[in-house]
């Protein structure tokens, strides 16, 4: 050997091996302190998740207790008499046990989730190498209710979407203080109570779906705030998901498009604009413009919805006339409208409890272009969520101050102690309390007698604004003929309780928001006022009736008043009904009877269809 | 007497201290380690946590000895022996794969039974392999032809398939890697290494790609997350494990990794554990040891006073390191999935006392450095 050559190759070696060793240390050191590494622990599969529900305690998702059966081979003395004793009780054969006690594993399944009897019938055997293990499975009652916000759970029980995602740890139980809720030997999480109402959520999403079934849409949302206290009644969107089977569906349809995505709103942000123009100065709203169909600013054509002679303020919003908009704009000074799209929270998260939340697209007037700011005062230029738009109409709808949307209500430990509560998060004044109501004023003319006539109701008085917006198509470069079609409403008028956003994107028949989307309000709103206790505004309130006889009688052929009974005596007047007029009927919520169309009194018909309206006596 | 003429006192010095105090060490943490990763799982299965505790401290004391003697018996004595060696070698290798003598657990057939005991045959032949090499290389003079290198290969080609039909996939790629590292520093020519290399290549693919459970390990060490609730489920629970461990680790005993989630938590994935009970400080420190065992062993090859104790001194450092490497690789996703155990830290008899024969024999080459001439021009002859 030639000791030259063997010392230096001793020491090339010696360096290889160090190489490698300082390439363990890093190695080492991204393993112990990774950020892509997720502890699952705290996760354990015996923790029970908390529940999930709506404000009046309904479950929108419950973890059901199951028993799972497994085996270790290596303790099951005798294979053939194990599997001729299971195989009959668990119904799988004989030949298919014995294989899988004969692998050289020390844990198979042999079947999940059993029910009562099976681990009766096994538990009584005592046969040595066969355990039990605890299974949660999660279930959603509601199927599809809500189910792009309630999201989803995989297969390890960990949230996967919405709020089983952004909620996760507090519904394993792993809070600020530690980890798990220990009760007794189970460990159960915290639940989640949400501001939605499964009835006014259902209502909404039911509507919803039948307009963008009925126009071939890409997909829709219908959103319903309390405008006092922001917290989201309902946040429906189509499609929708059945989070019980959610790995049936595609990525699209599992979305959660109204947090995450943003959109272009077109005419509804007129409103803004008109706020903007008002605190510019009140005189503006009686200058009078002459629409000619279209208007030439900055070289480019802005064509309008049609051609609307002499119009002021109130007839630009009336007819959603783009001339009179933009002329009006021409007035006020872009940091001024910026500043009162910034103060709606305009291009900011609203802070919502969902997670993946966008804060939209407003760009600061700096990077304007000089057509900027009469793009975005119709609504394009701009993009936003629905979660945003809502917000922003309900702070217009309560005098001007702003209140940040929520959807969590409060989360309590699984013996009902509050360890969290949302209080109405008031953000203040962003807008004067007279402004605020001329723009509703405006809105109302809208509904009444403008774009948005096919929302009016003959029972409420509402405010409301249209929009259609083209869809700015990235592949082109410009704007398709795609469209999104809205309405935001704000009911009832007088006192502003509601505020209520309807989206559907791209309408295969590109359709006007005014066409399709005001009417999906107005028959949503008019079914969930009453139940919500709102009363109505232009017609005389109705009462809740206490509980007088069983049975209603029947005089000649008039509905009876059926308000204030509950279920079984309503079947029972139904009944009677029934027995003379083949009517049909349906029933919503749970309760007592608050509501019925058609109204008492009415004639009852042949075939007619009796929607009853309940809700929860406190 | 024969013995007598074995244990010859008369040119030896003291032995390497650091490499003793390293090897003691990384045995103590062994003994620990071994214990706190398997008391559930011995709860378990045979109602004694200490189960494996008191059969790993037999264990060590019997190693320990056996380290003790070996330090004694002058190294130059197994250039005689190497045939015999080889011969026992095959037997073992071809009498483990017989059903019915071979003993076989959880599909490998690795073991053989010995009364009340068992023990793994291919743990002793790798050092046996090494012997070999370290004397057919240091008799050669010049470094130039094919027949040389070919039938060393032949030989440990033939070892290595044999153990690998047990199969044994970690103890017979530690063989080959560091008989290619014999080659290289007994000062072969590189293209002789990197023909062996290129030659090799099919063979690898058809030894992994033919087997489903080693294709399937390969599929989950690319993608272990994709695959995090099948077949890359061990390697995210080991992952988990060093995450948990952070900095200081979760101390010792308190694990929970160990629990079911690991595989192996006291043979194959202990570094695993390790990395959670004792975190970074603790996995750092098992690093070092086993470097340090490397450069003291290559400080004692420097040192030796002929060629063969030289190549012997370098090809059992490795056979320790190496295979310690490919078992932290593996705990770290940066191998695919092969049972091989720790070096002196993973449960098993076998293991623990061949390792500890390799150090006694180290140790022993050590004792030689003072009494001869480090000289290399009339080192070659010192033997003769």
């Amino acid at each position: 050997m030639n000791p030259r050559v063997f010392k230096r190759r001793i020491y090339i070696s010696g360096l290889i091996v160090l190489v490698i060793s300082v390439l363990f240390a890093i190695k080492l050191f991204t393993l112990h302190f990774s950020g892509k590494i997720i502890i699952t622990d705290g996760y354990d599969p015996e923790i029970r998740r908390g529940y999930i529900m709506d404000r009046n305690r309904d479950i929108l998702a419950v973890s059901i207790d199951t028993k799972s059966l497994y085996a270790n081979p290596e303790e099951v003395r005798n294979i053939d008499d194990v599997a001729s004793v299971l195989s009959p009780l668990l119904d799988i054969s004989f030949v298919r046990i014995k294989r899988i006690l004969s692998k050289k594993k020390r844990f198979v399944w042999l079947k999940r989730k059993l029910n009562e009897r099976e681990v009766r019938a096994i538990r009584k055997l005592q046969i040595r190498g066969l355990h039990f293990k605890n299974e949660y499975k999660r279930v959603y009652p509601y199927g599809n209710l809500a189910s792009n916000l309630i999201g989803f759970v995989g297969v390890d029980n960990r949230g996967l979407e919405g709020i089983e995602y952004g909620r996760d740890r507090e519904l394993r139980g792993v809070g600020k203080k530690g980890r798990g809720y220990n009760r007794g030997e189970r460990h159960s999480g915290y639940n989640i109570i949400l501001s939605i109402d499964r009835f006014v959520q259902h209502t909404a999403w039911k509507e919803i779906e039948k307009v963008v079934k009925k126009h071939r849409a890409k997909q829709g949302v219908a959103l319903v705030m309390e405008v006092k206290t922001g917290k989201i009644l309902a946040l429906a969107k189509t499609p929708a998901i059945d989070p019980n089977y959610y790995y049936r569906y595609p990525e699209f349809a599992r979305r959660s498009f109204t947090v995450i995505d943003s959109f272009e709103p077109g005419s509804t942000l007129k409103i803004i604009s008109a706020a903007a123009m008002l605190e510019t100065g009140r005189s503006i709203a009686n200058e009078k413009f002459i629409c000619k169909g279209k208007i030439k600013i900055f070289d480019e054509t802005i064509n309008c919805t049609g051609v609307h002679g002499e119009v002021d303020l109130y007839k630009s919003i009336r007819y959603s006339c783009n001339v009179g908009i933009i002329e009006a704009m021409k007035r006020v000074k872009r940091k001024k409208f910026f500043d009162v799209l910034s103060r709606f929270g305009f291009g900011q998260r609203t802070g919502v409890q969902l997670p993946g939340e966008s804060e939209g697209l407003l760009r600061p007037p700096d990077k304007w272009s000089g057509l900027s700011k009469y793009s975005v005062s119709i609504g394009h230029e701009i993009s936003v969520t629905s979660i945003q738009m809502a917000a922003a109409f309900s702070a217009i709808a309560n005098g001007g101050i702003y209140t940040a949307p929520s959807i969590v209500d409060a989360v309590e430990d699984p013996d009902g102690n509050k360890i969290f509560e949302q209080r109405p998060k008031i953000k203040g004044r962003v807008l004067k309390k007279s402004i605020a109501s001329q723009l509703l004023k405006m809105m109302k003319d809208v509904v009444d007698k403008g774009t948005g006539v096919r929302a009016y109701s003959k029972i409420y008085g509402f405010a409301g604004k249209t929009g259609t917006s083209r869809k700015y198509s990235i592949r082109g470069g410009r704007y398709s003929d795609h469209v999104i079609s809205s309405f935001i409403g704000i009911a009832p008028y007088d006192s502003p309780e509601i505020c209520v956003y309807i989206v559907i994107d791209d309408p295969a028949d590109k359709q006007y928001g005014g066409k399709i989307a005001a009417p999906i309000f107005k028959a949503i709103v008019e079914k969930i006022l009453p139940v919500l206790g709102i009363k109505k505004s232009m017609a005389a309130p109705g009462k809740i009736i206490p509980k007088r006889s069983l049975v209603k009688k029947i005089r000649g052929n008039l509905l009876p008043d059926l308000r204030g009974l509950r279920l079984p005596d309503v079947l029972r007047t139904l009944n009677e009904i029934n027995k003379r007029f083949m009517i049909k009927y349906r029933i919503y919520g749970t309760g007592v009877v608050f509501s019925q169309v058609p109204e008492p009194g009415s004639r009852i018909e042949k075939n007619q269809i009796i929607k009853i309206y309940f809700r929860g006596k406190k | 007497m024969y013995l007598k003429s074995v244990i010859d006192t008369r040119r030896k010095g003291e032995s390497d201290l650091v490499l003793f105090t390293v090897i003691f060490l990384i045995a103590g943490t062994g003994i620990a380690m071994s214990y706190s990763a398997s008391a559930v799982y011995a709860l378990k299965t045979f109602g004694d946590s200490f189960y494996f505790l008191k059969r790993q401290f037999l264990w060590f004391a019997a190693g320990f000895f056996a380290l003790l003697i070996f330090q004694e018996i002058d190294y130059r004595h197994y250039i005689r022996l190497t045939k015999v060696m080889l011969l026992v070698s095959l037997i073992l290798l071809i009498l483990v794969l017989i059903p019915g003598i071979g003993q076989s657990v959880k599909g490998s057939s690795r073991w053989l039974r010995l009364g009340p005991l068992s023990f793994q045959p291919s743990e002793f032949i790798k050092i046996f392999i090494i012997i070999y090499l370290a004397k057919v290389f240091s008799t050669e003079k010049e470094k130039n032809h094919v027949m040389q290198i070919l039938i060393p290969m032949v030989i440990v080609g033939i070892a290595f398939i044999l153990i690998m039909m047990q199969p044994d996939f970690g103890t017979a790629v530690d063989i080959l890697i560091v008989a290619v590292f014999i080659l290289f520093v007994s000062g072969f020519s590189l293209f002789y290494i990197l023909s062996l290399f290129v030659l090799s290549i099919p063979m690898f693919y058809l030894i992994v790609y033919q087997v489903d459970y080693r294709r399937e390990r390969i599929i989950a060490y690319l993608n272990p997350w994709e695959y995090r609730y099948g077949i890359g489920y061990h390697i995210i629970q080991s992952f988990t494990a060093f995450k948990k461990g952070g900095l200081f680790g979760v101390g010792l005993g308190h694990g929970t990794q160990k629990i079911s989630r690991l595989p192996e938590p006291h043979t194959d994935f202990i570094f695993a554990v390790i990395a959670e009970e004792a975190g970074i400080v603790g996995t750092l420190f098992v690093v070092i040891l086993f470097c340090t065992v490397l450069f003291r062993g290559f400080k004692i090859a420097l040192n030796a006073p002929d060629d063969f104790g030289r190549l012997l001194a370098t090809g059992l450092s490795l056979l320790i390191v190496v295979q310690a490497f490919i078992n932290i690789s593996v705990a770290c996703g940066s191998l695919p999935t092969t049972g091989i155990p720790l070096p002196f830290i993973s449960y098993g008899g076998s293991s623990l006392i061949s390792n500890m024969i390799a150090g006694g024999i180290l140790l022993n080459i050590s004792r030689f450095k003072d009494k001869v001439s480090s000289d290399f021009k009339i080192s070659g002859e010192v033997w003769q």
